[in-house]
Parts: structure tokens; C-alpha cells; sequence
């Protein structure tokens, strides 16, 4: 299946780039930093929410205790119906630690059950700041809404606040026009 | 799953506003004639590079990039020969693309350039990639991926 065409994004308070579908757009929520929405199809908006979670930098291993508690402790499967962990995995996002989760549940909105598909992404940006990503799926349409998501959480990109100190050339013997 | 090459790194130039994706080994330098520039520490005699420059296109009109590729296929280097040429984009901005070889004087060596020339509004972006012949098959191919991957990043912030 095609990715739908994307352009890029860039997200100052964030200082975060990423690809997003040319048909999607931002929105405000509430707790969120950012909300891109793709177009409504059968009366749901497939969605990736941003914010930022603060974690103790003095603790050693909080990004793992972050990741336990939020996905290995229980939790999930208290508060979601049908909550089903499908993979999960730690990995290495723009040169930053990354975990990613894809999950299974089954929401209400206004009165009706919705089978949903998420897709988490935390990366740890800073020792006391973590990003984390929600993007939700309806689960009928995951086969076509999970790639998209994949990809635009893949094509995130972190724009450091400040220039990197720029080292002198060590060897240069060619030179441009 | 989530895919990403652990191997690349992006890079963030605020002389340029340009992100782009490079090997771990590469990094970034001062390199007169480039307002960024960058070299790869795993080869040297030459180190293999890609420089940014980015000047103002003023009156010149959207076609601009198309001129200013013309103008260095036009400059008198020694021996030189273009090797490809091809209109493109960039992060969905026009640019001209083209491949060519000259003979560098001071070393007496061919080089081959891989060029990109962008147009983002009226600002022009010339990105030079320069390689030896021995050195083309592994370095055009990473050149020629960090090219792509470059994405414009205004710090304006749109937020409101």
C-alpha cells in the first residue's frame, strides 16, 4: 500500500521535524503540545498526538521505569477494554533512545464501542525530558493508518536549540568551483 | 514497527536552516565558500564532502535555480564534463540536479561533483557534494541520500 504524498513539518516549540501526509492537519487539544489529524473517514480522524513527560535525571534507569510503568505494569489492561500489547521494542531514534508500542483496545465514544489500533513513541530528548506520541487508528483501517504512523514517527527528527560547535577542517585537498 | 538506519544522523545548520541525514562518521566543519559543510572522517586524502551554500535570488524570478545551475556548468574548470542532469525537488521545492567531472589543478586529480541547486521562495541553495572517481561508488550513492533527505526549516514559529 502507497503512503499518501507528505510534506515536511516543523514544530519550533518542539524543535521537531518530522513528514507528515499532505492531506492532514494541526489541531488543538487539551495536555497536548501538538495534534495532527488526518481526514475523517467512517466518522474517525486518524490521530498522533505530542507532549512532553518530565522524568528524574538523577534516578538512574527512569526512562526504562517510564516505559515499565506505562506499558509492562498492568496498567493498560486495568484501564482499557480488551487492551492486547501487540510489539513493542527499544530502539534508536535520530541518535536518541526510543521505545515504541503497538496496541490493541476497545474505546467508547459518545455512547458507542470502537475497536482501536495505537502506536506509542517515546524518545528521550533530554536526561529529564521525554517526547511522548499516541497515534490512534480505527482497528478496521490499521492495515493502511499503521504504516502512515510508522512513518511519520520514523521521520521525526530533533533540531538541537542551539548551533553545534563546528570543527575546523582536519584535511581538505579538493576544493568546490 | 517503527524503522529507523541507526547508522544516520541528522544535521541542523541555523547558517542555513538545513536538516539533512548523514552517516555517523561524517561532521560538520568551517569550510571557506560554504555557509555549512560537511566531511566524512572515515576516508581522507580526500575526505569525501557535501557543502551548503545559500544566498539571496532577489529579482531573479522562480527559474533562478535553473540559471544558477547553468552558471557553474558554465564556469572554466579544466577537463570538465557533465555526467547527468536532471530537474528534481527538494523537500518539494524546485532544484536542478546535476552530476559532473573536472580536473582539480592544485592536485592533478579528477573530481567528480554531485550538485543540487534549490530554490525555497527567493533564497537559493547550491549543495555541493565532491568525491574522487575511486571514491564515487560508496560516497555519490551517501551524497546523493543526504541530498535527499534535506528538509527547509523555518524558525518562524507558525503557532498562532
Amino acid at each position: 500500500m502507497p503512503l499518501p504524498p507528505m510534506v515536511s513539518y516543523f514544530h519550533k516549540p518542539l524543535m521537531l521535524s518530522l513528514e507528515v501526509p499532505n492531506s492532514w492537519a494541526r489541531a488543538k487539544m487539551p495536555d497536548t503540545v501538538l495534534a495532527l489529524f488526518g481526514p475523517e473517514v467512517d466518522n474517525y480522524r486518524t490521530n498522533l498526538a505530542f507532549s512532553i513527560h518530565q522524568i528524574d535525571p538523577n534516578i538512574f534507569g527512569s526512562f526504562d521505569n517510564l516505559i515499565n510503568t506505562s506499558y509492562f505494569s498492568g496498567n493498560m489492561e486495568r484501564s482499557l477494554e480488551q487492551f492486547h500489547l501487540a510489539e513493542s521494542a527499544n530502539f534508536t531514534l535520530d541518535g536518541h533512545e526510543a521505545f515504541q508500542a503497538l496496541m490493541q483496545w476497545v474505546g467508547e465514544e459518545d455512547g458507542a464501542k470502537i475497536a482501536l489500533t495505537q502506536l506509542d513513541l517515546l524518545i528521550k530528548v533530554a536526561p529529564d525530558t521525554v517526547y511522548e506520541m499516541h497515534g490512534y487508528t480505527l482497528r478496521q483501517h490499521e492495515v493502511v493508518n499503521i504504516p502512515v504512523l510508522e512513518y511519520m514517527l520514523g521521520s521525526i527528527r530533533l533540531i538541537a536549540a542551539q548551533a553545534a560547535q563546528v570543527q575546523q577542517p582536519y584535511h581538505i585537498e579538493i576544493n568546490p568551483n | 514497527m517503527i524503522k529507523t538506519d541507526p547508522n544516520f544522523k541528522s544535521h541542523f545548520s541555523y547558517q542555513t536552516g538545513v536538516s539533512l541525514l548523514l552517516p555517523e562518521d561524517w561532521q560538520e566543519v568551517q569550510r571557506p565558500g560554504f555557509a555549512a559543510s560537511y566531511l566524512s572522517t572515515a576516508e581522507q586524502n580526500p575526505s569525501p564532502s557535501l557543502g551548503i551554500q545559500v544566498f539571496p535570488g532577489g529579482e531573479a524570478g522562480p527559474q533562478a535555480y535553473r540559471q544558477v545551475a547553468q552558471m557553474m556548468q558554465e564556469m572554466p574548470l579544466p577537463g570538465f564534463k557533465r555526467l547527468y542532469q536532471a530537474e528534481s525537488t527538494l523537500d518539494g521545492y524546485p532544484a536542478m540536479i546535476f552530476t559532473a567531472s573536472w580536473l582539480d589543478k592544485a592536485t592533478n586529480r579528477t573530481v567528480i561533483q554531485h550538485v543540487a541547486v534549490a530554490q525555497v521562495d527567493t533564497f537559493l541553495f547550491p549543495i555541493i557534494g565532491l568525491v574522487t572517481p575511486e571514491q564515487g561508488d560508496k560516497y555519490l550513492s551517501i551524497i546523493n541520500t543526504a541530498m535527499r533527505s534535506i528538509r527547509f526549516i523555518s524558525m518562524v514559529d507558525d503557532e498562532d
